[in-house]
């Protein structure tokens, strides 16, 4: 039996332990191929034009693995810790699925609500009716799980900036990869949620507390964190993304008031590379403008300091 | 207290009597124009949905009209309107705007009635049942108020359109509840036709806010009324503003829905209601099963409900 997973949204976080979890059932997986226009245009047909880009590339990915497989792997995550829901064009995925393969393909679908194991295991049944295999398949992928327990260190006099952003936007190369490169082109170290333990991404206090959304509230507390110790925050957002039109106003207020460059990338299926370097460019010769400024600041109170002592 | 709240819809005289009861003197904001949205927008972040830049301009325009008070209902958690009020009074004292902000969550009814109302007004909590009970009245009038109109407009729009005034005033004059029951019979002589049935019922689903609120949605009842259709829609609770201040309320409109729990902040809801709509639209004459989707925002253009 061949059961497909689309590379697009949750496979950036979990893609590796369902693939670990599905062979260790003995079963054929097959990853959608890497996200490229062609595959993102034959997404757009099947979806409306007002979601979001994740969405679409995710109707393309479906779609580029309905001829190929047997069976579909597509979790339905509703809620994680805390009962913070996902958003609703990631809930409603799997029905978008149906409703683009009618019952060409077969699709498993977990819910997952809180818990990762129970769903899971009644997805494993599903195709392979062994609960001891199912049990053991999990097990070993559990380690697969992305875990950080270490907070990474921050040297000093080390250029870096905060991009805050989706995973399963970041984890994309074909939407990422001319952001990184630019940042990185110029020296930048890039800072992401993804290298931060969970306990400072599931924070609960402040503003983060009032925030109903799993992943918002993993940005805005990636945010909190890094804010202070980077020279600039780039946020990205897929045009159309309801939570993050409205928490990125609260990041940028914040970032307003710390004094912390803020660049915040919209990005769709029109948006251009050329554009989106040119933006980043201006955003770093701000960022060091900035920097230079405060060092002189720096500078001039210590020359006053030592003329008062002086005296 | 010069207390203000955004529009919403016919159901902004029910959120007046409301406050009118509990001793507030109510400022309605300007209807809502595209002035309201314009000024709204401005003062908006750029991807935020169209609710959000049309409560805003309600409010700054109230505002002028000197309002020192302005309540927000808030708390419907999966959706971002919960979230508006914490942008609403950020962006208000961004633009220097000296008012005392409310925000009104999903408080427990109990807490409702002996502490929230009574802590803002200075009242005892027999008056805000009072006026709770006043409000859930006039929001019923308001409901069968649109329900009779949305069938005179399809019959005979102009004869409609000179009635509405007319029972609209009445609704707004009507303070106590013997007021209001006796409005209802007016409301309903007023758009008497009789006898006569509508050519087309069309059901109507759709978010809450511009379901209830007429210019939002582009005033779309109404240009179905004047092309002969009867635009129906289902009375739920979920509907009408107790839905903003009662907890669990708008879970009830979601009965019969096939989607799974929280899909949106109202889409269950939706979903649930459009199967109701369906049979009830369908009693008696053909079954039309014609979806039509129309999205909302302040630059789409008034011509949308002739796509139907």
């Amino acid at each position: 039996m061949k059961v497909g997973i689309p590379r697009a949204l949750l496979y950036h976080r979990y893609g590796r332990f369902w693939e670990q979890f599905l062979a260790g059932l003995g079963i054929d997986v097959v990853v959608s191929r890497r996200t490229d226009k062609v595959l993102l245009q034959n997404g757009l047909g099947h979806v409306s034009s007002e979601v979001c880009l994740p969405i679409k590339i995710m109707a393309g990915h479906i779609e580029e693995l309905a001829g190929q497989v047997d069976a579909l792997f597509l979790p339905r995550l509703l809620w994680l810790e805390d009962k913070l829901y996902a958003c609703p064009k990631m809930i409603g995925i799997v029905d978008i699925a149906r409703m683009m393969l009618d019952d060409r393909v077969r699709i498993v679908a977990p819910k997952i609500q809180g818990s990762l194991w129970l769903p899971h295991f009644s997805a494993g049944m599903e195709l392979c009716h062994d609960p001891v295999r199912v049990v053991r398949a999990l097990a070993q992928a559990n380690r697969l799980l992305p875990t950080h327990a270490q907070i990474p260190d921050f040297p000093a006099g080390e250029k870096r900036v905060a991009l805050i952003g989706h995973f399963y936007n970041l984890g994309d190369d074909f939407i990422s990869r001319p952001m990184v490169d630019t940042f990185t082109s110029h020296g930048y170290r890039i800072c992401t949620q993804d290298e931060l333990p969970g306990k400072v991404l599931r924070n609960r206090d402040g503003f983060a507390r009032k925030i109903r959304w799993v992943y918002e509230r993993e940005l805005y507390n990636a945010f909190r964190f890094l804010v202070d110790k980077v020279s600039g925050v780039c946020m990205i957002v897929s045009m159309g993304c309801g939570p993050d039109s409205l928490v990125a106003e609260f990041m940028r207020e914040e970032a307003q008031q710390r004094d912390i460059p803020f660049l915040q990338l919209v990005i769709d299926e029109h948006t251009g590379t050329a554009g989106i370097v040119t933006r980043i460019e201006a955003f770093l010769e701000l960022a060091e403008r900035r920097q230079a400024r405060t060092f002189k600041i720096q500078d001039s109170r210590l020359q006053i300091g030592g003329q008062g002592r002086a005296a | 207290m010069k207390a203000s709240f955004p529009n919403l819809g016919y159901d902004t005289y029910a959120l007046k009597t409301f406050l009118e009861d509990l001793g507030a003197e109510v400022i309605l904001a300007p209807p809502n124009s595209r002035r309201t949205i314009e000024l709204g927008a401005l003062h908006s972040p750029e991807l935020i949905c169209m609710p959000y830049k049309i409560t805003l301009g309600n409010m700054l325009e109230a505002l002028d009209l000197g309002a020192d008070t302005l309540f927000m209902a808030a708390g419907a958690r999966k959706c971002r309107f919960g979230y508006y009020h914490y942008l609403h009074e950020r962006a208000l004292k961004n633009l220097g705007k000296e008012c005392r902000f409310i925000p009104v969550t999903q408080y427990s009814p109990l807490d409702f009635v002996f502490k929230v109302m009574p802590g803002i007004f200075g009242v005892p909590p027999w008056r805000v049942v009072r006026a709770i009970a006043k409000m859930l009245a006039k929001s019923r009038l308001t409901q069968e108020f649109r329900q009779q109109l949305n069938r005179k407009m399809a019959i005979d729009f102009s004869g409609a359109e000179q009635a509405k005034p007319k029972a609209l005033s009445v609704i707004e004059r009507a303070h106590t509840l013997r007021e209001i029951q006796a409005a209802r019979g007016e409301v309903r002589r007023a758009f008497n036709s009789n006898g006569a049935e509508p050519q087309i019922r069309l059901g109507l689903v759709g978010e809450i806010y511009f379901m209830i609120e007429q210019f939002a949605s582009q005033e779309i009842e109404k240009e179905l009324g004047r092309m002969g259709a009867e635009v129906v829609f289902e009375p739920v609770p979920a509907h009408s503003p107790p839905a903003l201040f009662g907890p669990g309320f708008h879970a009830l409109g979601a009965s019969g829905a096939q989607l799974p729990a929280g899909v949106t902040g109202r889409g269950s809801d939706t979903y649930g209601r459009r199967g109701s709509l369906l049979s009830a639209a369908g009693t008696g004459r053909r079954r039309a099963h014609l979806p039509v989707h129309l999205h909302a925002g302040e630059h789409r253009a008034r011509s949308a409900p002739e796509a139907i």
